[in-house]
């Protein structure tokens, strides 16, 4: 019991530090990449910048909405934040370092991915503001859209994955083992490319973040929100961007196996962490390059073709194998 | 193979409901340390400018409560379907698979497929 909690302790503090540093790192790469410089002032070279956003966003003042649903309104960011958080309980970090296993792991971060609407949909009905209530039926319409090329993923994933004992199983450490020789990214390489779209349209990313259009809405649906209630919504949505990268990593990139390079041969810990960094890198790069969708072209990307070639790519695996066990 | 070695043959769930009951309740008193930081330390003036919600620069009318697009509806009974039907076939994938199987699973998709080309037909993923 304290072993365990002294365990998830050492998962969940780091991810509040990962999204410190990578709000610095998503600055510093996007001044780079438009030729400016980024955060240089406080610390050594801007190191100190996250920890003074904090602080004033702390020092500012809770708003108490008149005709807001005020305990929705306080709680929506604590589910969003709870929502990003468990995840990790189920997520093999390392070799060594794995809290749980059992067959469901995969199951449950897909079923967790599909709760985590609700805080966004409760944020922006809650906070009874019409920009906020649009932002979330945005957020929540497209996530709910892109989430179904992602099981199907996951499916396709089922159907190659098979354990030593001679069945199929969605053990997120047996998935790395069976990628020692041959990373699951090539084997389905089309579903592989649809789900790094859909890892953007699900974490509310350029060119899908259609919920932060400030054109048309405001901020989407943390609109009504400051200090440190935004502050959770900030970590959640970080927070659920390190999640989809590490579930990226383990999925196709294959995980913490070690990394061959020419030369010399990664330890799986560095594997794991270079790899998520490079994904974490995409992130920021595809911000930085592609301009954002219209909305009903997102929609009409997720469900009339992205959709139509998961299903076709199912149907093709389906029977593939069966021609090779048969 | 060093990690198989705990590795069990079946599941082991209520390992990962008492590590998701520890992880939920590390966060949740992150979050209400997060909500009740702010009450304290930040100057609060009360003021009802400040509590009434946002609109571009002039008095807010009306209630968020209001209609909203039928689009956003239609997406989610058609997101309904679609997940039950990720859920009928995921058993299909966890065993061996055979001919029969597949032609169950071909059956399955074409019907789904019908629908969902009617409802296409029909301009439900129209959003202009």
């Amino acid at each position: 019991m304290m072993f365990l909690t002294i365990q998830i302790f050492a998962i969940l503090l780091p991810i509040l530090i990962f999204v410190a540093l990578f709000t610095l790192f998503e600055r510093n790469t996007m001044a780079s990449m438009q030729r400016r410089a980024g955060p240089n002032v406080s610390g050594i070279n801007g190191l100190l910048q996250p920890i003074y956003d904090v602080t004033k966003l702390a020092l500012k003042e809770p708003i108490k909405l008149a005709n807001s649903d005020y305990n929705y309104y306080v709680f929506s960011p604590i589910i969003s934040l709870i929502l990003s958080q468990i995840v990790w309980v189920v997520i093999p970090v390392c070799y060594n370092f794995n809290i749980t296993d059992s067959n469901l792991q995969a199951l449950f971060l897909m079923a967790i991915s599909s709760i985590s609407i609700y805080g966004i949909l409760l944020a922006g009905w809650s906070s009874n503001s019409k920009y906020a209530f649009l932002g979330a039926c945005r957020s929540v319409s497209q996530m709910i859209s892109y989430e179904l090329p992602m099981a199907i993923l996951l499916i396709c994933l089922f159907m190659i994955n098979k354990t030593n004992y001679g069945f199929y199983s969605l053990n997120l450490i047996e998935i790395q083992y069976n990628q020692t020789n041959n990373w699951f990214l090539f084997c389905i390489l089309p579903m592989s490319i649809i789900w790094l779209i859909s890892i953007l349209a699900e974490t509310n990313r350029t060119p899908f973040d259609l919920t932060e259009a400030e054109a048309e809405l405001v901020a989407g649906y943390n609109v009504e929100y400051g200090s440190l209630g935004f502050a959770l919504f900030f970590v959640a949505e970080y927070g659920n961007m390190l999640v989809m990268s590490i579930i990226t990593t383990i999925y196709l990139f294959g995980g913490s196996n070690n990394l061959d390079l020419l030369i010399l041969s990664l330890p799986s810990y560095f594997s794991i962490a270079i790899k998520i960094n490079i994904i974490c890198f995409f992130y920021i790069w595809i911000r930085a390059t592609l301009p954002r969708y219209r909305y009903d072209q997102l929609m009409s990307l997720g469900w009339k073709s992205i959709l139509i070639i998961s299903i076709s790519w199912l149907v093709f695996q389906f029977a593939i194998f069966t021609f090779l066990i048969n | 193979m060093m990690f198989l070695n705990n590795t069990v043959l079946w599941l082991n769930n209520s390992q990962i409901y008492f590590s998701v009951l520890i992880a939920l309740s590390i966060s949740f008193i992150i979050g209400l340390i997060f909500q009740t930081v702010g009450l304290v330390i930040a100057p609060v003036l009360i003021n009802i400018d400040k509590q009434s919600s946002y609109e571009c620069g002039f008095d807010p009318f009306g209630d968020a409560r209001n209609l909203f697009d039928i689009s956003f509806y239609k997406t989610s009974i058609l997101f309904l379907l679609f997940d039950l039907e990720l859920v009928y076939v995921t058993p299909l994938a966890a065993y061996a698979i055979n001919w029969y199987q597949l032609f169950i699973f071909l059956i399955f998709v074409f019907l789904l497929l019908m629908g969902f080309f009617y409802e296409w037909f029909l301009a439900v993923l129209e959003w202009v």
